[in-house]
């Protein structure tokens, strides 16, 4: 059969020449590790460090408390609270911090005196979500100010003509005092003790069960969860571009016509190419996903996960073969399935997750084939079975068989025409 | 005129280039003729300031390349044996870069450009990119290029290789025009009608090592006038050498199983006086042919060998 | 600087612009990816409009969650309100608070209710932590009315619903000035952290790639030897062919610079307001890693191979220097890492410029640094670039 024997050329030709096939595995496990290495010690928000600086002008009660937050055990490190003077606006200037929290000088007292007055926040303009979350934080420590401000107005004021009295205040008066905020505490202890309305935040989706979420992988393995499948699809379509470019150099180089020459037919040609372009994408992916095994990332049930290799396989050569079937040469080749993988790539959510992307993308999205696979690896990941992912492989395997299909056929034409 | 003196050359344990020394007078054409491997490249690349020599120096003018290589470069074309074009640009764009770089600008260097281009027939094709160019063309371009400056030492490494008759006596034409002009040339090939044809002296290399240099005449005079005898036929190596070292006036070149070469020096017994006793010497002859002497006479003479690719 | 090194200069500079996929990575991928990630960062707005996305599912629509929401409404937050019966049929559900049914009731009554945030676990973990900070202001306000009504009453039994909702007047006592630090005091959009990094990756991929690319394949192709033949020294065809480098970075970065500009409507402030400083930075950054294309392709033979390392340590310098994401969302030692590579500096002195506002001489450190990189790559080229 000489489909196969041109196949067995192409395997050939890829292990004796390791140092190639290597590089073409190198980039996406590259791009893996180093994502795996930045962020494997956390792997999401919870482990983000946010640093403030403190600039407390007034050496207040609410300084000291934003303080002790910082060292609190439960925020396990997330917040680092820096006390700084004057010279914090400058390490802002520097990007030294997430935000600086100024509180003037008099602050208290207004508080307790119930005049208007401001706590002032400088965000860092280089980072984007963890200066809005210092500068809630602020927010809600003001909300919970304003509110106490007013509703014990009689006791603030009470204290505030202390604070204004040139003498020490009578025992009576501060007995007094301490059984009015005694009477207001019991007042509130209906909605502040515990407080009323409180918000528990929950992950979902992981919704195949409390059980998955508990032997969810952790550090490297994590991070690798999320992002091995898409730049998993990334390398197999790279290594299909490069076995289907094989098709254009072997018509520049004139090994096709030799080969014509033989008694092979234009189709068994054909055929062969299809089948190594298979097989090297199938292998490479395969590769890809065992590197993703020995760093420990659960990839799910073997079967279905081998089913979305193979899918995935015929998925990726059948979009090259397309490409490569309609350029003139191996360089507009290359260019064009740069484009084309590129752009799938990104708006497939291999590159960030689907969630993450504005929404008006994603009914785009589900136009890429891509999607389709990185979807089917990381259902299969969440816990998922093959049932899950049927649509997918579907998907997959219909695409990349039509793909295979047409770019085989336009190439056919173009034999026959003799223009390859 | 050009001095090599003594140039040594070696890649680890490979010694490409032993002691070569000659020189190229002015005007003359020079080849430098040797089988592939025999150093012929190494030695050009060392004359014309790419490759440093281990040992030994290059004069050109008394001026040494690798102590003043700008100025000796500025007279020196070299045209290699690569076709060292860029494919993407069109003639016109390679010929005027490499023109820009000895220091052309401006109309000098498209007078220049385009009196190269029809001096080398690719006037009609000066605005095409050298991509959609045949290998013959490609080769025409090769040698366009160094010869744009109007060098005073043409130095050319094989410039005729894998291309077709026509366009190989038009290279060697524009060649021959050149050295007309004045020109002082060292010409590289393993072609020994090439060589026979357009060199004034011939130099021949083999194993990095030059083995003798003369005209055509002190050549085949130095060989010994020698015609050579090539003998093929049913024999074995050993018993041919000593039955045809027996013979006065013979010296056996080669001799193996099955094949056999004797040169009849000038001066002896002759031709007419040795080949009966050769047909008598009991050797299976299938078949005797005679060698009038040529280079390829020379060369065999000077190292047993045919020069072959 | 002679002629023959611009002449070489010249030469790679047009061979790289009439090459096709040169063109489609010096220009056309750094803006689509620019534009993408900037779409995901919250394209070209301020980013303290960014709306968060939260989808609510009011279960109970009493006056108190109606109350809430308007008070989420105003804190930045993209509501979009969907129906208790619809949730399960949504397809997108990047974060959702339901609020129970009885909540108005049960919380005027002192009853301790749960408000559920789901999160899909794929999302931004940032805009989460963002979203949950907001929700959690407002649950905080909410109860700050329940108390200054009740307190009102002097009594310890429930406020009276109308009191509470009569304090949605009530002016804050305390309040928080909000500024962001520099000089520009404005806040950067999503093209403003997308565009400083996919700019620096894909100078220095171009140099890496194309550049170590083309002076490999020069070798192999005998046109570095037969340019040694001519009357050019050493250094001469060395800075040729650095320079040609720099030549076709600055274009790369005039054209992008160029496009941020004519696209501003689109992209937003991507470039801080200030496009001659961030031109000028990107263009020493090019020249500061032209040479080092030039020593890569000094050193790998193959061409292919050649193109293939410069992905490599592209890929490697942009992910560590900060260009793939904002450099604090990792770990302290990595953004000391960050400063062993050019692209670290180079984001840095982009920042300064873009999100703090600052002139030149205010980020002459990151600039120095650069040119001193340039010297050093400039050094590593001469030794290691050889024409056989």
């Amino acid at each position: 059969m000489a489909a196969f024997q041109i196949l067995r050329r192409d395997l050939l030709r890829y292990l004796r020449n390791p140092g190639r096939t290597a590089l073409l595995f190198a980039i996406p496990l590259m791009m893996a590790a180093i994502f795996a290495v930045v962020f494997g010690g956390h792997g999401d928000g919870d482990g983000i460090t946010i640093r403030v600086l403190l600039w407390d002008e007034d050496d207040s009660l609410l300084g000291r408390l934003l303080q002790g937050a910082g060292d609190r055990p439960e925020s396990e490190g997330r917040l680092e609270v820096v006390p700084v003077g004057p010279e914090g606006v400058e390490m802002m200037n520097r990007g030294d911090a997430s935000a600086l929290v100024h509180l003037p000088k008099g602050f208290t007292r207004a508080v307790i005196d119930g005049t208007p007055t401001a706590i002032e926040v400088v965000k860092n303009p280089a980072q984007r979500f963890l200066p809005l979350v210092v500068e809630e934080g602020v927010v809600l420590g003001a909300t919970v100010l304003s509110a106490g401000s007013r509703a014990l107005r009689p006791e603030l004021d009470v204290i505030s003509s202390f604070l204004d009295a040139d003498h020490r205040p009578e025992d009576a008066a501060v007995a007094s005092l301490s059984a009015s905020f005694n009477r207001r505490a019991k007042q509130f202890d209906l909605y502040l003790f515990p407080p009323v309305v409180r918000l528990e935040a929950v992950d979902v989706g992981a919704a195949k069960g409390e059980e998955a979420s508990a032997k969810k992988p952790q550090g490297i393995a994590a991070v690798l969860s999320v992002f091995l499948p898409g730049f998993a699809i990334l390398g197999v379509l790279f290594l299909a571009q490069s076995a289907t470019r094989d098709m254009l150099h072997d018509r520049e180089t004139g090994v096709v016509r030799q080969l014509l020459t033989a008694p092979v037919t234009p189709a068994s040609y054909l055929v062969g190419k299809c089948l190594s372009v298979l097989v090297v994408s199938a292998a490479g992916l395969g590769l890809l996903v065992a590197a993703g095994v020995a760093a420990g990332v659960a990839w799910g049930p073997p079967l279905a996960v081998a089913a979305v290799v193979v899918a995935a396989a015929v998925a990726a050569s059948g979009t090259l073969l397309l490409v490569m079937s309609v350029v003139g040469s191996e360089r507009q080749g290359d260019a064009l399935a740069t484009i084309v993988i590129m752009s799938w790539c990104m708006l497939g959510g291999a590159f960030v997750p689907l969630a993450q992307m504005p929404a008006f993308l994603h009914p785009i999205a589900r136009t890429t084939l891509v999607y389709w696979a990185t979807s089917a690896f990381s259902s299969l990941i969440a816990g998922g079975g093959i049932a899950d992912i049927l649509p997918n492989l579907a998907v997959l395997a219909g695409g990349g068989a039509l793909g295979i299909a047409i770019g085989a056929a336009v190439m056919g034409r173009r034999l026959a025409r003799g223009a390859l | 005129m050009i001095t090599v003196e003594r140039l040594r050359r070696s890649f680890g344990d490979l010694v490409a280039v032993d002691d070569v020394s000659f020189e190229v007078r002015d005007g003359e054409i020079l080849g430098l003729l040797g089988p592939n491997g025999a150093g012929k490249t190494t030695t050009l690349c060392m004359i014309s300031g790419v490759l440093k020599p281990d040992s030994g120096r290059v004069l050109v003018d008394g001026r040494d390349i690798w102590l003043e290589p700008t100025v000796v470069k500025r007279h020196l074309g070299v045209v290699p044996q690569e076709v060292a074009v860029y494919e993407d640009l069109t003639a016109r764009d390679n010929l005027s870069f490499w023109g820009s770089l000895y220091g052309l600008s401006g109309s000098e260097l498209k007078e220049r450009v385009d009196e190269g281009l029809s001096r080398v027939g690719l006037a009609d094709r000066a605005g095409d990119r050298v991509k959609s160019f045949s290998g013959g063309m490609k080769r025409r371009l090769n040698l366009c290029m160094g010869l744009l400056h109007r060098p005073r030492f043409l130095l050319l490494d094989e410039p005729t290789v894998g291309i077709d008759p026509q366009a190989r006596l038009n290279i060697l034409e524009v060649i021959r025009g050149v050295a007309a002009g004045g020109t002082t040339v060292l010409y590289t090939t393993h072609y020994m009608e090439e060589a026979q044809e357009l060199c004034d002296r011939i130099a021949i290399i083999d194993h990095g090592r030059i083995l003798t240099v003369g005209t055509l005449d002190e050549l085949t005079r130095l060989a010994g006038e020698a015609e050579v005898l090539r003998l093929t036929g049913g024999f074995a190596g050993g018993e041919a050498r000593d039955r045809l070292q027996a013979i006065a006036g013979v010296r056996v070149l080669q001799a193996g199983d099955g094949s056999a070469m004797l040169s009849v020096a000038a001066g002896g017994p002759g031709l007419l006086a040795v080949l009966p006793a050769v047909l008598a010497s009991g050797l299976a002859l299938d078949d005797v042919s005679i060698q009038r002497p040529n280079l390829q006479s020379v060369f065999i003479s000077l190292t047993g060998r045919e020069l072959r690719d | 600087m002679s002629r023959a090194a611009l002449s070489l200069a010249r030469l790679d500079l047009r061979l790289t612009l009439a090459d096709r996929s040169a063109v489609l990575w010096m220009f056309i991928m750094p803006v689509v990816f620019a534009t993408f990630f900037g779409m995901v960062m919250g394209g070209g707005q301020d980013p303290t409009a960014t709306q968060v996305k939260l989808t609510v599912v009011d279960e109970d629509g009493g006056e108190l969650a109606r109350m809430l929401l308007s008070d989420l409404a105003g804190a930045r937050l993209a509501i979009a309100e969907i129906p208790p019966e619809a949730k399960d049929s949504t397809p997108d559900t990047t974060r959702t608070l339901v609020i129970p049914k009885g909540f108005t009731e049960k919380v005027v009554a002192g009853e301790q209710v749960t408000l559920r945030l789901e999160r899909d676990p794929d999302s931004n973990a940032e805009a989460s932590l963002a979203a949950q900070a907001r929700i959690a202001g407002a649950v905080a306000r909410l109860i700050g009315r329940l108390v200054e009504a009740q307190a009102a009453t002097g009594s310890e039994g429930p406020a009276e619903l109308d009191a509470v909702l009569a304090t949605a007047g009530a002016v804050d006592l305390v309040t928080v000035e909000s500024r962001y630090a520099g000089k520009a005091r404005v806040a950067p959009g999503g093209f403003a952290h997308s565009m400083p990094g996919n700019a620096v990756m894909f100078v220095m991929l171009v140099a890496l790639t194309y550049g170590a690319g083309s002076i490999s394949a020069e070798r192999q192709r005998g046109m570095l030897r037969r340019i040694a033949t001519c009357p050019v020294s050493r250094a001469d065809i060395i800075l040729g062919k650095i320079i040609g480098r720099m030549a076709v970075a600055a274009v790369q970065v005039t054209v992008l610079v160029l496009v941020c500009l004519l696209g501003a409507r689109f992209f937003g402030e991507g470039l801080g307001g200030r496009p001659l400083e961030v031109w000028a930075i990107l263009i020493l950054f090019g020249a500061a890693v032209a040479p080092l294309g030039v020593a890569v392709g000094g050193f790998v033979r193959d061409a292919d191979r050649a193109a293939s390392v410069g992905v490599m340590a592209t890929m490697g310098m942009a992910a560590l220097g900060g260009c793939w994401w904002p450099i604090e969302v990792v770990s302290p030692a990595l953004q000391k890492v960050a400063l062993l590579f050019p692209t670290g500096w180079a984001m840095r002195a982009l920042h300064g410029v873009i999100s703090f506002g600052e002139g030149l001489q205010g980020v002459a450190l990151p600039l120095a640094v650069l040119a001193l990189f340039g010297l050093a790559f400039t050094a590593v080229a001469a030794r290691v670039l050889r024409a056989d």
